[in-house]
């Protein structure tokens, strides 16, 4: 049972793209982000919720990630154009926490071969856990290609210590009911995670980057 | 204990310190991490009844059979059993059924909805079934998994398995599975045990009425794998509780004396029970349903233990520790970690096994809590997941602790 209707988000929608492409149209492509705020919710009590969802488009088509490969993986990577460092560049970083920092603030999501995935955290220590950017395990046997589209269109729905979140859903770029389609699995899949589901939800709003933002509920 | 620490600790568990956590926070989370659209880890949140099948596995059956004392052979009874109408008369009640391999046992577990819709300031989360509890029940029934002999391996003389399980919630699955092992040990030597159930207050209720519908049917089973022809009535299980609301008052002016008088009431009450329906003296295991609020720990358990191995005289016998403490899903919020170390500290005995099943969430509070555990001189070990059962593989990860 849904809470907010499609006709609703439409409308909602609807205003926002109008806004960006006639009102003031900006020289990027604008990523439209739902924001959560939520009520009712015990922050020393109840479960701190993870999850994620794979939505039907990608959200962020520039969205930057790395591969951390063995030697085949390496050249997948950048046969397709995609940033990709070896165990030796790892190991070049020396476990200096300024590089590794750097990298992991650089990319927003990192991709590594199975094999090397346990080596991963003795070559670069904490800083990617703490990050909360845990790599996604890829084999040989995967297509390298579909496993980044994959990553790119997953969002993830993480509660920290405040009441608020917000997850970027789609882009300006989008038709109406595309985007209209991601924000109503988006808002879905974060009920989900709520104990007590839509009585947890204060508000929904949706926001392209530049623009106002709307309330969807 | 015949289990020693040193039995158990093989090459399927992996010893975490302060400087393998992180590392083992970042392979957990890339490599075991739920799956896509996983929800907050309810089964349900609309159902108010929700049928829960707990399988066991043929192999348990055999197991359980072989340590019937009784003269016919274990398999020829079993099948001749099986086979009979009278058995499927008396079991329809039970909701049993018997596929190919291994026995199914259904358990009806009813849900506090309105509790978890609730606006209480209480915690809401022992409400509803969390995913985690019954495949973690499921696991340690299954022969040959890490800890499975901790249950049902042989026990010297005279010494019953104690088991408490915090944060219980109201299922009580946790409790009607192993309680199997209680039952097993009863039946084949008449060692009595103890299931201690606990939870905050307003939980209880619920999970006593949960236990007193379920655990009947896993009484039977028991009695009947171990070929005995009469099974101990249900009524030998005792779910006590006791109502702590209405003694706070007393308990602050007059202190332990008041609690030790009711727990040797409780005591007293049901070693009356239980003789007046057992067979033998032994009353069979007890299986019971107390307080125990993390935030509170030490009061709960002083009389937890009183409850138990204090005699009736009011001395007590043997101030001993429980044999294994049970916990799923107990790890979810930064602010509870404290406490929950706390208790289990405060249960953790020289000789305690601790067995925690989680399910992933935050990975910051997953790590908080390992990391606290171990600078409260308790040591941790990571069951490799290639050991845990297929659908505990993404997502969850089972714990053991023990004191160091």
């Amino acid at each position: 049972m849904s809470k907010i209707t499609v006709a609703g988000v439409r409308g909602s929608v609807s205003e926002l793209l109008d806004y960006s492409e006639n009102t003031k149209k900006r020289n990027f492509l604008e990523t439209v982000e739902l924001q959560v705020g939520l009520k009712n919710y015990d922050t020393q009590r109840d479960k701190r919720f993870s999850g994620t969802v794979k939505l039907p488009q990608v959200p962020r088509p520039n969205m930057t990630i790395c591969v951390f490969g063995d030697a085949h993986d390496v050249d997948r990577a950048k046969h397709i154009g995609i940033d990709a460092m070896s165990v030796d560049d790892l190991k070049k970083l020396n476990k200096n926490k300024k590089l590794i920092k750097k990298l992991a603030k650089k990319y927003n999501a990192f991709i590594a071969s199975e094999v090397l995935i346990k080596q991963v955290p003795r070559l670069l220590g904490p800083q990617l856990s703490k990050a909360g950017k845990f790599p996604t395990p890829v084999s040989h046997a995967d297509d390298l290609y579909g496993k980044i589209t994959e990553v790119r269109s997953t969002i993830k729905f993480q509660l920290k210590k405040v009441l608020c979140l917000a997850v970027a859903v789609g882009n300006v770029g989008m038709d109406e009911d595309q985007l209209v389609t991601q924000i109503m699995i988006a808002s879905n899949f974060l009920v989900s995670l709520l104990k007590k589901h839509w009585q947890n939800v204060g508000s929904l709003v949706i926001k392209s980057t530049m623009g106002p933002s709307f309330r969807i509920y | 204990m015949t289990i020693t620490f040193e039995a158990l600790l093989d090459d399927r568990l992996e010893q975490l310190t302060l400087d393998n956590t992180s590392e083992h926070i970042f392979t957990l989370f890339s490599q075991q991490k739920p799956p896509d659209n996983q929800n907050l880890g309810y089964i349900s949140r609309t159902a108010n009844t929700l049928p829960i099948v707990i399988r066991l596995h043929a192999s348990l059956i055999s197991e359980l059979a072989s340590k019937s004392v009784q003269q016919p052979t274990a398999q020829e009874h079993h099948t001749s059993l099986l086979s009979t109408k009278k058995h499927r008369r008396a079991y329809r009640h039970r909701q049993l059924c018997i596929p190919s391999e291994g026995v199914s046992v259904e358990f009806e577990i009813n849900q506090s909805l309105e509790l978890l819709n609730s606006q209480q300031e209480n915690s809401t989360t022992g409400a509803v079934l969390w995913q985690i509890t019954p495949l973690f029940a499921e696991w340690l029934l299954t022969p040959g998994t890490v800890f499975h002999n901790l249950l049902f391996g042989k026990r010297e003389s005279g010494s019953g398995l104690d088991v408490i399980e915090i944060g219980a919630g109201t299922s009580g699955i946790l409790a009607c599975a192993l309680s199997l092992a209680l039952f097993a040990h009863y039946e084949n030597d008449l060692k009595t045990g103890s299931y201690i159930a606990t939870d905050q207050s307003h939980i209880l209720l619920m999970l006593k009425k949960n236990m007193g519908s379920n655990i009947p049917t896993i009484q039977q089973m028991a009695a009947h794998l171990m070929h005995r022809a009469k099974a101990t009535p249900y009524n030998s299980v005792t779910i006590a509780t006791h109502d702590k609301n209405s003694q706070d008052d007393t308990r602050e002016c007059k202190g332990h004396s008041n609690m030790r008088r009711k727990a040797n009431q409780d005591l007293h009450a049901h070693k009356s029970r239980g003789s007046h329906s057992s067979e033998s003296e032994r009353s069979g295991p007890r299986i019971e349903v107390l307080e125990l609020d993390w935030e509170h720990a030490k009061t709960d358990i002083n009389y937890i233990h009183d409850c138990l191995w204090t005699s009736q005289d009011d001395a007590i016998v043997a101030k001993k520790d429980f044999d294994m403490v049970v916990a799923c899903d107990t790890v979810y919020n930064d602010f509870l970690i404290a406490p929950f170390v706390n208790t289990l500290k405060l249960l953790a005995g020289e000789n305690t096994h601790i067995l925690l099943g989680m399910q992933l969430r935050s990975h910051d509070v997953h790590e908080t809590f390992l990391r606290e555990a171990q600078s409260n001189s308790l040591h941790v070990w990571h069951v490799l997941p290639e050991h845990l059962s297929e659908p505990m593989q993404s997502g969850f990860a089972v714990y053991y602790l023990r004191r160091s």
